[in-house]
């Protein structure tokens, strides 16, 4: 059981990246497109963390004493957190540019905004 | 003198975002802003080219908060300034300050322009100087989000929202793949250091864990690189960027995705036995593709700067087959052709912007015959069509020719023919460019590429000076170089310099050095590699106008395969993620078969 | 704890396929908000705390409120 615990969040991690794929594969609309990234995204954060976890670790906060306790790696937190953030950014970025293409070519399929072709 | 280099090792990063800040000040006129970018960025490339001969002695390592190696452990942000890392910079500088150069003079760009080309600029020095593979990953964003920004900002086209809609999809996803593999390489060895994660993995039999990380890390970079079949975006993005910023993509943004492949392919996975040979064929076999795929597709170009941009692509993967090669001589080969394209590339992008201002589009069909008004122009793109094809003594040729003996060394050399064939079909496009533009040969319509376009609504009666100065001083710098044997010789050192994992990790943990290993030749002039860059330059001179005259007009000539070909390019995100997902699986499963278990 | 990670990284596998599987615009900001939330929570579970305080800000706010304007524009152009 706890070898799975261990493992699971790289698991729903991976399953996450996989499924994103598939959605902007196949999505019909610029808004599910971007959701799809940002769910793609968050698979790579899951995986992070589960990298960082082994059961029974604490969370790497040191303002108290832990007691001999093993704490979960601090250094995949701060990449997971950094990511985050860079997950935003991309998101807002994208949804920007949705907004653009919806005044611009009034559709958001983007079967018919492709202007660049051969 | 190394304290001193050591300091202004990370003001190559600060510098340029600093500028980029200053920029972004509130009510600065025009001019002032142009004038403190070009300075900034002008000042970084000197830092860079004061820093160049000193770290190609002694590499440099600057670990950022004044950490440093700990009980044997890297502790920190390292910035590692190695001959070739500086070199890149110094590049990039160099570019950048004339593609703002550009900028300023032709009136192209908006209010954020500058600013997301210095936050460029500086990213890619980040990326280059990164001693941690998750600081190479933090910057690779940065400056992919820079990049999607400043081309959809370019309001007035109508290609630019959709190809930055489809580059930062496919970036997005080509990061998340690399960060997951630096996430599994965390797991296999505890850091994130590139140093202390090759020195952990060195010796450690292989398995499939491995393998899978490798294949992400790897093919993750390969995106960001677009290596075939992950360059669909980038030429979309290529054609609808700002013409100097169409010039550093393909000069310097895909590059570096092979100098990240070359440096963690050596530096980190190199030492694992049996990982090395199962890489390399992958990547050869993925880079002779898209110098192949690309030279193809930009001789069937209609418009310039697509043309130009698939281009781009073809050089990057000859580049990269050089990269693959993994030997001291290979990776010398790689820098010379990567410094002598980016600077032919830049000025050609210049070339077509110029074009497009005097003329108001770049459309084939559209130009023909109208060559005849801006005729420096069009005998710029003559020069360039013979140094894209490997015309001496530029750094396409010189870096050809180095590759050559690097082949042979190998016993590669059946690569060699196609590079040249690839380089051909690059020169031979630009031929066929310059023959419609001169000669007036119309362009058949064909219903297979649509190019949106920005047409300028105001059309300037003659150019600037300097806006055709600053491509004739690219493209002379781009084929006179490789004359300085100075500069040949410190490309040979800083390679054998990147290829050596003991140096890196020394450098690095502070380890004793180990034995200094000699130096390639990096002599391009030997007599047999004189012809076939004569010979390169001819074909395309033949190949070129002769498409232009016949083949296009005779559809039956265009054949069925180079018609399903460009049918491929569909400029469609969907199609471009799943092209994505099948050559990353490609990717895992090729690792996962050729790496012996265990 | 165990259990309650177990049921969590499952329910964020699970919510995070049916978010793909969505394709009505109201429905998929419901969902994706949902995703967001659970995420969070995982991350919590996990023990990465800083982690679970930069994706409540990010994904319950930041992304919802940038979603509601597009969803909001494309429903006022098609009325």
């Amino acid at each position: 059981m706890s070898r799975v615990v261990e493992v699971l969040p790289m698991l729903v991690g991976l399953w996450l990246l996989l499924v994103g794929m598939y959605g902007a594969a196949t999505t019909r609309h610029l808004v599910h497109l971007v959701v799809c990234v940002s769910i793609l995204h968050s698979g790579a954060w899951l995986l992070l963390l589960g990298v960082g976890h082994r059961p029974g670790v604490t969370a790497p906060t040191l303002d108290e004493d832990v007691g001999g306790r093993v704490l979960a790696d601090p250094v995949v937190q701060a990449l997971a957190v950094t990511d985050v953030v860079v997950g935003a950014a991309v998101t807002a970025l994208l949804i920007a540019l949705t907004f653009r293409v919806k005044r611009r070519f009034g559709e958001l399929d983007p079967r018919e905004v492709h202007v660049l072709r051969g | 003198m190394v304290d001193a280099a050591e300091r202004v090792v990370p003001l190559l990063v600060v510098l340029p975002i600093m500028a980029a800040a200053v920029v972004r000040l509130p009510n600065l006129p025009g001019r002032v802003v142009a004038g403190f970018s070009i300075g900034s960025s002008a000042a970084m490339a000197g830092l860079a080219l004061w820093l160049l001969p000193i770290v190609i002695d002694t590499p440099v390592v600057h670990v950022v908060g004044g950490w440093g190696v700990r009980e044997g452990l890297v502790v920190g942000i390292s910035l590692v300034a190695d001959g070739l890392a500086v070199g890149f910079v110094a590049l990039t500088g160099v570019l950048v300050t004339t593609g703002l150069g550009y900028l300023a003079a032709s009136h192209e760009g908006h209010a954020a322009t500058d600013v997301l080309t210095l936050l460029i600029l500086a990213a890619v020095a980040g990326f280059l100087l990164a001693g941690d593979i998750f600081t190479m990953f933090v910057f690779m964003e940065l400056f992919g989000i820079a990049v999607y920004a400043v081309t959809a900002g370019k309001v007035e086209d109508p290609a630019a929202l959709p190809a930055a809609i489809n580059v930062a999809v496919i970036s997005t996803i080509g990061a998340v793949l690399f960060l997951t593999g630096v996430g599994l390489l965390y797991r296999l060895t505890g850091t994130p250091n590139i140093a202390q994660s090759g020195a952990v993995l060195t010796d450690t039999p292989p398995h499939a864990a491995l393998a899978v990380t490798t294949a992400l890390v790897l093919g993750g970079l390969a995106v960001k690189t677009g290596l075939v079949p992950f360059h669909f975006a980038h030429a979309d993005l290529h054609t609808a960027s700002w013409s100097p910023h169409a010039g550093l993509l393909g000069a310097v943004m895909l590059p570096i995705g092979l100098y990240g492949i070359g440096r963690l392919q050596i530096s980190v996975f190199g030492g694992v036995p049996g990982l090395d040979e199962a890489v390399r064929p992958v990547l050869l076999v993925a880079a002779l593709t898209t110098a192949l795929v690309g030279g193809a597709m930009a001789l069937m170009q209609d418009q310039l700067k697509r043309m130009l941009a698939f281009s781009s692509i073809s050089h990057v993967g000859i580049a990269g087959v050089a990269v693959a090669f993994g030997t001291a001589s290979g990776t010398a080969a790689a820098a010379v052709y990567v410094v002598g394209h980016g600077f032919v590339k830049v000025g050609l992008m210049l070339v077509a912007g110029v074009v497009l201002h005097r003329l108001g589009t770049l459309q084939l069909s559209e130009l023909a015959g109208r060559g005849r008004e801006v005729p420096v122009a069009v005998g710029l793109l003559t020069v360039g069509a013979a140094l894209l094809a490997g015309m001496p003594p530029s750094g396409l040729f010189a870096g050809k020719a180095v590759m050559t003996g690097a082949a042979e060394e190998l016993g590669l050399g059946w690569v060699m023919p196609l590079v040249y064939l690839a380089a051909v079909l690059t020169g031979a496009a630009v031929a066929r460019a310059v023959s419609h533009l001169w000669f007036g040969w119309p362009v058949p319509e064909d219903d297979i590429g649509i190019v949106a376009e920005h047409r300028p609504e105001e059309l300037a009666s003659r150019s600037p000076r300097v806006l055709l100065a600053l491509p004739i001083a690219l493209l002379g710098i781009g084929s006179l170089l490789p004359l300085s044997g100075s500069y040949l010789a410190g490309v040979g050192e800083a390679a054998a310099a990147a290829v050596d994992r003991e140096l890196y990790v020394a450098t690095v943990t502070g380890g004793p050095p180990p034995e200094v290993t000699a130096s390639p030749q990096v002599e391009p002039w030997t007599a047999t590699s004189i012809a076939p860059g004569v010979a390169g330059v001819v074909g395309a001179a033949v190949l070129g106008p002769w498409i232009a005259a016949r083949w296009r007009r005779e559809p039956h000539l265009l054949s069925a395969p180079a018609r399903g070909l460009r049918r491929l390019h569909t400029g469609l995100v969907n199609d471009q993620v799943t092209w994505l997902t099948v050559g990353i699986a490609g990717w895992c499963l090729w690792l996962l078969v050729t790496v012996p278990a265990g | 704890m165990m259990a309650a990670q177990v049921i969590v990284l499952v329910l964020i596998g699970t919510v995070g396929t049916l978010t793909v599987l969505t394709r009505g615009l109201v429905n998929l900001w419901l969902v994706f908000s949902l995703y967001g939330m659970l995420l969070a929570l995982g991350f919590l579970l996990l023990e990465a705390p800083d982690a679970a305080l930069a994706q409540v800000v990010v994904s319950g706010i930041v992304v919802p409120l940038l979603l509601g304007v597009v969803l909001a524009e494309v429903h006022g152009s098609e009325r």
